[in-house]
């Protein structure tokens, strides 16, 4: 049967009929195209008769009557504005309603078909949705930090030296000496890591702690879960020790018990009091506790004690800043302040600012971009797949499609039910795919080595990552449709109903089918000459020769406590009883230290 | 419609009084009307879509017939046109002047019924 309100649409749309006038209109008038149609095929007509019958009903005489006429006989017409597009919009949304219908019950017919295409997009778009969900969380959103995308740390580097020659730690004094000069940051913070010893009832554990500059908590500008952060108060001299936790350890070690707060605890043989438990996702420096940086905790000098831990600089630019504005200002600050520092700054140096999540990615941020040019080819393959079927489907259903374009069907609606087509592929493709990718997600994160990456990101799917997928899912309609669609309403269409495909044709078409296929295999070919060059390096990695075998050599690491950890006589004296005492274990051959 | 009057003024007065007298005893939906008038002219006079809806509308606009949605089961909706007061008078003026134009006509030309 002809889609008659399609054909009167068609006609009525030059009216510019109110949208509820002609929806009736339309209603009516295709009741008597169908009723005149069912009639003639009964009578014997051949269905292509029957309809151009109907369709001199329609074209003999002239539709424009059926615009309204005022009193004085003036054609009374719709609005031109909102009410026509209202009217476009309904008639858009009807069709396309029916569209899909019709690609449903299509693919119904073919379960086969349709599970093996939807199988494949939703393997190309769930590896899709997890590169993106990697790439998104660490690239676009990794920090829960106040202004985290201003943040940037520098470095010195000596332009003399061969292979690198950057300084990243600061003293302590000249630290406050940038943040005195400072004219481009809204605040500076500095930090070291050190290891702490907690010594509680069941022996001495270590933690990864930082020492950090009192106003750091203002400025992440993260509120504490419990308690609160360190403030400016912590820092002053005299101040009582105290500390803050993570939420990692507090659960784990301490089982969540909100009891600890502000309870003492001995840490590098000295009391602090644990004054705040932050969230979880506040993990600045990938530590589990910070300390406040005092007068008492920064080492003083002599000749036995160790040199001073050099401070990890992090400045948030004010709004408005450049990178750019930011290195021209350090490089002159830092000419002036080089002179307080003799050798410390080398004769010819630059300074080198980098934004925090470039720092901390590092040469990981190639990787990543790597691993999303991966899953995009995995998709395109995935797509190529589908088109490939979707034109092999097309073909086999030509006679199909002549039919319908002989019965009215226009190039432009046929496009678009094979666009529904794949567009109902692409949909289910991506529910599977984004469930899939949900699964992935855990692996990965359940898999990635912890180091390179920030302990903050949460990798995972979030509304920017399905957006993004939805996104893909219109890329795939587009990619895998097109092909078929362009194929279908190629050439005459009704003369197909009656000659079938040309040979010229078929040939064509072949050709663009093992276009396709030539597509996939050099997708895949790169894919898996990445793939294979991967995996050649890990094994080169576990195959090369270190001059030693290691698996008959043992390694710990030892942090003493305090006490003896800053005095370097004292570090020497522990050391070399430890070392003995190793050396009379049974089968030790050999011994060594390594100070870091 | 295809009739073989040359004054449109005739043809737009005899298809309004066509559809009147047709809607006189029952409502009818769009084609069973273009129906019963190709029928019962034993196809001389026709009506097509194009020509019939702008005239029914035209007709309900100036009050003289009332469509409205019938519903019945297993179909699809079908608008059903019946006769309103106005529209009963308006036949009985219309069927008047046919006559009196019709025996005009044939006292000029001696035509005959059939």
């Amino acid at each position: 049967m002809p889609d008659w309100e399609a054909i009167i649409r068609e006609r009525l749309a030059r009216l510019r009929l109110d949208p509820a006038r002609e929806a009736e209109i339309v209603e009516e008038l295709a009741q008597h195209l169908e009723d005149c149609y069912a009639r003639l095929l009964a009578e014997g007509a051949t269905s292509a008769e029957a309809y151009q019958a109907a369709l001199v009903e329609l074209d003999r005489g002239d539709l424009g009557d059926l615009k309204p006429r005022d009193r004085g006989g003036a054609i009374i017409m719709a609005p031109p504005s909102v009410s026509s597009r209202t009217a476009r919009l309904w008639r858009l949304l009807t069709d396309l309603g029916q569209d899909l219908r019709f690609a449903l019950r299509g693919l119904r017919k073919q379960p086969g078909f349709a599970l093996l295409a939807i199988l494949a997009l939703s393997l190309g778009i769930g590896s899709a949705t997890v590169g993106f969900g990697v790439a998104e969380n660490l690239f676009f959103d990794p920090y829960p930090y106040k202004g985290a995308d201003r943040m940037v740390t520098f470095t010195i580097r000596d332009l003399k030296a061969t292979g690198g020659g950057e300084r990243s730690g600061f003293l302590l004094s000249e630290f406050l000496d940038y943040q005195r000069s400072n004219r481009v940051f809204d605040d500076m913070v500095g930090s070291y890591h050190d290891q702490v010893v907690y010594s509680g009832q069941g022996g001495a554990e270590t933690f990864l702690g930082a020492y950090v500059t009192p106003n750091t908590f203002d400025f992440f500008g993260v509120s504490p879960l419990l308690g609160r952060g360190i403030t400016t108060d912590d820092g002053k001299p005299g101040a009582p020790p105290v500390f803050v936790m993570n939420y990692r350890l507090w659960q784990e070690r301490f089982g969540g018990d909100p009891k600890i707060l502000n309870t003492v605890f001995t840490l590098n043989d000295r009391p602090a009091t644990l004054v705040g438990i932050m969230p979880p996702r506040f993990q600045a420096y990938g530590c589990r506790i910070w300390f406040p940086i005092t007068r008492e905790s920064g080492p003083t000098e002599g000749p036995n004690v160790l040199p001073p831990r050099p401070l990890w600089i992090l400045g948030r630019m004010k709004s408005g800043v450049s990178l750019q504005t930011v290195a021209a200002d350090l490089s002159v600050q830092s000419k002036q302040i080089a002179k307080s520092y003799g050798k410390m700054y080398p004769a010819d140096f630059a300074v080198l600012v980098y934004t925090l999540n470039d720092f901390v990615l590092g040469n990981m941020k190639r990787m990543l971009y790597a691993l999303v040019a991966a899953v995009m080819m995995l998709l395109l393959i995935a797509c190529s797949n589908v088109a490939n079927l979707l034109l092999a489907r097309a073909t086999a259903r030509d006679r199909e499609i002549a039919v319908r374009a002989s019965i009215g069907a226009t190039p432009g609606r046929l496009v678009r039910q094979l666009m529904a087509e794949s567009f109902v592929l692409a949909a289910a493709g991506l529910i599977a795919g984004c469930g899939l990718a949900y699964l992935g997600l855990k692996v990965v994160v359940a898999t990635i080595p912890k180091g390179p990456f920030p302990d903050e990101a949460v990798i995972g799917l979030n509304p920017v990552v399905l957006s993004l997928s939805l996104g893909v899912a219109f890329l795939v309609t587009f990619l895998c449709g097109l092909a078929p669609a362009l194929h279908a309403v190629r050439g005459q269409l009704p003369s197909r109903l009656a000659s079938g495909r040309g040979a010229n044709e078929g040939l064509t078409h072949g050709r663009f089918r093992a276009a396709v296929v030539a597509g996939q295999v050099a997708l895949s070919l790169v894919l898996m000459t990445g793939g294979g060059l991967m995996v050649r390096t890990f094994l080169a990695l576990r195959h090369v020769d270190l001059g030693f075998d290691p698996a008959q050599i043992g390694f710990a690491e030892i942090y003493p406590a305090k006490a003896i950890n800053h005095r370097l006589d004292r570090q020497k004296l522990f050391f070399q009883q430890v070392l003995e005492r190793v050396q009379a274990i049974p089968g030790v051959t050999c011994r060594s230290l390594l100070a870091d | 419609m295809e009739m073989h009057y040359s004054n449109p003024e005739w043809k737009k007065g005899s298809a309004e009084l066509l559809v009147l007298s047709l809607l006189e005893d029952q409502a009818r939906h769009g084609y069973d009307i273009s129906r019963l008038i190709e029928a019962r002219s034993a196809g001389a006079l026709r009506f097509h879509v194009a020509s019939l809806y702008p005239l029914l509308y035209r007709m309900e606009e100036r009050g003289w017939i009332q469509g409205r949605w019938v519903e019945k089961p297993k179909q699809r909706r079908r608008r059903y046109y019946g006769l309103t007061p106005e529209g009963r008078k308006v036949l009985v003026r219309q069927r008047q002047s046919w006559q009196k134009f019709v025996e005009a006509i044939r006292q000029v030309t001696g035509i005959e019924h059939a």
